[in-house]
């Protein structure tokens, strides 16, 4: 899978620089739309997106994806486990299609599928997906 | 009364101040709430008022207002 991170810019730019840099890697355009529930749809190929404060994430796959960031300080209440917990749970859901069920929050405990790396010190950006390649651009 | 429980857990939670709250606050467009702060709402409902809330039901609650009615109902 392809993940794209944008940083610092608005999410229409942020957009922008991912199609450019997708039309640049796979000679493609990468086009899509949201359904009803906001996620994400396209017709070539499975995509997820996530967002926070200063930071835009976009991951394209030809499997199913899921991808969440979130700030490594942001509050999250203890019952929840930790918020880079927090991140796996959303990229897994995603990934299912799903949404965030009581049984993913309350039973998750892992899944191989899940990676999660450290961006910058300041986000925990977690992937879900049978693609076990993962290339990440910073745009 | 379930309104200004409401509101008040709502401020907590997200960390706003619980005047600028109504019935028509919508938790994504008014509050950018995202799915972490509307599982902690909902915990912290699901304490507060001793209700079981199913995820059907959570997706249909797009502002305080459905929540309070739903609430409602349910006590």
């Amino acid at each position: 899978m392809k993940v794209y991170i944008v940083k610092d810019a608005d999410k229409q730019s942020a957009i922008e620089k991912v199609k450019i840099a997708y039309a640049n890697d796979v000679g493609k355009e990468l086009v899509w739309t949201y359904d009803t529930q906001g996620k994400p749809i396209s017709g070539s190929c499975n995509l997820s997106i996530s967002h926070t404060s200063g930071v835009y994430v976009l991951a394209v796959s030809d499997r199913g994806v899921g991808v969440d960031i979130e700030c490594q300080s942001r509050h999250i209440s203890p019952k929840l486990g930790d918020i880079r917990l927090w991140t796996q749970k959303e990229a897994y859901a995603k990934m299912l299609g799903t949404g965030l069920t009581r049984e993913i929050v309350n039973s998750f405990d892992g899944d191989d599928r899940v990676k999660t790396f450290d961006v910058d010190g300041k986000y925990w950006l977690s992937t879900c997906s049978d693609d076990e390649r993962v290339e990440i651009q910073r745009l | 009364m379930t309104f200004e429980k409401l509101v008040e857990i709502i401020a907590n939670v997200m960390n706003l101040d619980k005047s600028t709250l109504t019935m028509e606050t919508s938790f994504k467009d008014d509050l950018n709430a995202d799915s972490l702060d509307v599982v902690e709402i909902i915990m912290e409902v699901e304490n507060e008022f001793g209700v079981e809330i199913s995820d059907e039901e959570i997706v249909n609650y797009n502002t305080i207002g459905d929540v309070v009615r739903s609430l409602d109902e349910n006590i």
